[in-house]
């Protein structure tokens, strides 16, 4: 919870119309199917890169997410914001920060 | 409800149970007979309980405990505690046996009561941080917390209040199915007769940017051929809908062969001050209580 969720430097955030949020981050290929690839077309595989389209709420916490704040305070934030209740909130900002870390999109520092 | 030491206190209920702890408390867990109650991220008092049919004998239920902490191997050790004479005055109506356990982190003290009226027995330990131990303040906490336990409601009446909920329900609404997902909660209990569900979403303000509150009830009660009514009941924006055997005989029939929930009702409201959406349900094949329904509806509330 005293964790400081930092955002990668290499996902590129773009503001949506709605006002939500849409990261594309790089995704690293295994290497023997880079060499596949070189192989057969010849040419130098260019980086891939994915896209995800967070929602209002998703795209709040992203928000929050300075380099600064640690995990507890993010939770804060987004509970007073939503009025929503704490543990629910807790809930649903970890499991949220879990999934963006799990996909490289942030990482932690103490 | 702030008491005289400056700690406010708010009121936990749920199947059947009843008790004041302070305010900052929150449920960490919830089963059917179960609540682990949490200060701080840390577990501060659990509850367990059950009916009792036949005979009730503390030392077996004590030696049950000891095996199952056995059996997870935290290498805890319980023992016997001898329970001080203010507790024992606080619960005279039930009878008592303490025990107490010591881990790496926590030590807890906890108590097996059962009550010889409503047959419940219940298992209540407090949860003590084995750094910060157990000071006076911390005592007086405890002998407040067991003088408004409750196994039993002497007027019919169960509160259930668990998170941001709140009701109070006739005990013969029996909890069916819960669950507690984040920003969204459901509470389904069954009569017997009826069916009656309790929704609470949020945050209201983030749902209701997809559509309105008749499209968002319309969405989660797709009732076949209902008309929703909408209107201002107690200061908040309402949407009733309704589903009704049809008139036609074959129909109806078909549908009482299929066992499917003939009678269907639903009222979800928005109650913008605290940014959640509130809805009770019920179903059934007998024409429904319109009146038990709506008092249903207004004694439900967020806290």
């Amino acid at each position: 919870m005293s964790c400081k969720p930092v955002k990668n430097i290499q996902v590129t955030e773009t503001r949506l119309e709605t006002g939500t949020v849409m990261l594309t981050y790089p995704v690293g290929t295994r290497p023997w199917v880079a060499a596949l690839i070189k192989r057969f077309s010849g040419a130098v595989q260019k980086p891939i890169t994915k896209k995800l389209e967070l929602d209002t709420l998703g795209s709040a916490v992203w928000d929050l997410l300075d380099g600064n704040r640690s995990v507890k305070k993010v939770i804060r934030e987004f509970s007073k914001t939503y009025r929503l209740h704490s543990a629910e909130a807790e809930m649903s900002v970890t499991q949220f920060l879990r999934q963006l870390g799990k996909r490289g999109l942030i990482g932690f520092r103490e | 409800m702030i008491s005289k030491s400056g700690q406010s206190w708010k009121e936990v209920g749920w199947n059947g149970i009843r008790l004041s702890v302070p305010r900052s408390w929150e449920a960490g867990r919830v089963g059917e007979r179960y609540i682990l109650l949490e200060h701080d991220d840390f577990p501060a008092l659990e509850l367990k309980w059950n009916n009792i049919r036949g005979k009730f004998s503390t030392e077996r239920h004590l030696k049950r405990l000891k095996s199952d902490y056995q059996k997870q191997q935290t290498g805890q050790v319980i023992s016997t505690w001898m329970i001080p004479q203010d507790w024992h005055d606080i619960l005279k109506s039930h009878d008592i046996t303490g025990f107490q356990w010591e881990g790496n982190l926590f030590a807890g003290k906890g108590l097996i009561l059962f009550c010889k009226d409503c047959r419940c027995a219940t298992l209540l330990q407090f949860y003590e941080r084995r750094d910060r131990g157990n000071d006076k303040f911390n005592s007086i906490h405890k002998e407040k917390i067991l003088s408004s336990f409750q196994d039993h409601s002497p007027n019919g009446l169960n509160l259930w209040s668990v998170f941001d909920i709140r009701t109070i329900l006739p005990q013969r609404f029996k909890l069916f199915r819960h669950s507690f997902s984040p920003g969204a909660f459901e509470l389904t209990f069954d009569t017997g007769i009826y069916q009656v569900s309790l929704y609470r979403w949020s945050p209201a303000s983030v749902i209701l940017l997809e559509s309105d509150l008749q499209g968002f009830a319309e969405k989660v009660f797709p009732f076949e051929s209902c008309h929703p009514v909408s209107a201002f009941l107690d200061g908040f924006e309402t949407i009733e809908l309704e589903f009704s055997p049809p008139l036609s005989l074959w129909k109806k029939w078909r549908q009482k062969l299929g066992k499917k929930p003939i009678f269907k009702w639903a009222r979800v409201w928005h109650i913008s001050s605290a940014n959640r959406i509130l809805a009770v349900k019920a179903e059934s094949d007998k024409p429904l209580d319109f009146e038990l329904l709506k008092s249903i509806c207004y004694e439900y509330g967020t806290i």
